[in-house]
């Protein structure tokens, strides 16, 4: 076991995990637990990282398992609104916030299994087989799962203005 | 294209990079659950030494009167949650397919756990376990649970399904499923109460 590699390990993985658990809707701070727990889980049973073919997607399938502990045990995650709530006149708020929020608003509203899909595929960039490793899902339900969400994601109001999908298109 | 699209939308809905990591207090833990694991499955395989060295002793003197011991199976002091085999998957919502659960060693059943196992069940809770078989049945399911001389018998007269399943002490609980001419088996934790 190398405590180098282990450290190397952590360090390139902490921040995309956080990130990757606020996009499932972890408010920031449990983002960051929800990393750190996924990150000692694995670190407990290095042997097996790194025997993995793929660590990254190991520890992305640890993050997600985790996250479906805490939302059975006590977290609830971000409460979804019917609409994303109206940007008070004349606040102007920054760009990224306004993304955030509309963002946030559509993947509550794709639901827990499409929302996985959408942030491995586009977030993490992992590529359909191995996001289907990550979830311990076939290749084709990834595929139809992906396009299911981006057709909802393309016809989500939320998004109207931000997606370049052709307007023909939405359904 | 849409997927560039909401490739970006992630990567800004994301948020900004957090702080550096705080690598030493990781690893620690990292190291501090690892060997609490290690400890776990020490003492599970003492625990089976143990047991097949008093089935020996028992088996050379045999005059002595019956073993009081099996071999005891070793478990994960926690099951993970994990992705539900396809089969296993009805009655669930897709949002719930995570779940700790435990396959039999002939893959023709799954034990579905909520939440963890603990015995003695203390009062007002019970230990719920949820029986899948891959092949749809509705005749009697029966269960039994054994760990050393103890033994719990259920019978789920409609087949499997929800059940509650309550063991006298904590440990490593083999349990021995027969269905119609289906059997099975599977080793499930139960902490202490």
């Amino acid at each position: 076991m190398s405590g180098v590699q282990q450290g190397q390990f952590v360090a390139a993985r902490f921040g995309p995990l956080v990130r990757a658990a606020r996009l499932q809707g972890c408010p920031p701070a449990d983002a960051e637990d929800a990393a750190q727990d996924a990150l000692i889980r694995c670190l407990a049973t290095w042997s097996r990282v790194a025997a993995a073919d793929d660590p990254e997607a190991y520890a992305y399938r640890v993050l997600i398992n985790g996250l479906a502990r805490r939302g059975r045990r006590r977290w609830r995650g971000e409460v979804p609104w019917a609409s994303p709530p109206e940007t008070p006149p004349g606040a102007g708020p920054e760009d990224a916030v306004v993304v955030r929020t509309a963002v946030a608003a559509a993947l509550d509203r794709l639901g827990t299994d499409h929302r996985q899909v959408v942030v491995l595929r586009f977030f993490a960039d992992l590529s359909e087989r191995r996001t289907a490793a990550v979830l311990g899902l076939v290749e084709g339900t990834v595929k139809s799962r992906t396009a299911r969400a981006l057709a909802r994601l393309a016809a989500d109001p939320a998004l109207a203005d931000m997606l370049s999908w052709p307007e023909e298109d939405r359904r | 294209m849409i997927e560039d699209d909401v490739r970006h939308l992630l990567a800004t809905a994301a948020g900004p990079e957090p702080g550096p990591a705080p690598v030493e207090q990781i690893v620690g833990a990292g190291r501090r659950r690892a060997r609490r694991v290690r400890f776990a499955q020490v003492t599970g395989t003492v625990a089976a030494v143990a047991a097949v060295a008093a089935d020996i002793w028992w088996g050379v003197h045999p005059q002595s009167g019956p073993s009081l011991f099996a071999a005891a199976p070793t478990c994960p002091a926690v099951v993970p949650a994990a992705a539900l085999p396809e089969w296993a998957r009805a009655g669930f919502s897709e949002a719930g397919m995570t779940m700790p659960y435990v396959l039999g060693e002939r893959s023709e059943v799954v034990a579905i756990l909520w939440p963890d196992l603990v015995a003695p069940a203390p009062e007002g809770r019970n230990n719920k376990i949820r029986w899948v078989v891959r092949e749809h049945t509705t005749e009697p399911f029966t269960v039994t649970a054994r760990l050393g001389t103890a033994t719990v018998t259920t019978t789920m007269q409609r087949g499997p399904g929800p059940s509650t399943i309550d063991v006298p002490g904590p440990g490593c609980w083999t349990f021995d499923l027969r269905w119609g001419t289906h059997q099975d088996t599977l080793v499930l934790p139960y902490g202490a109460g």
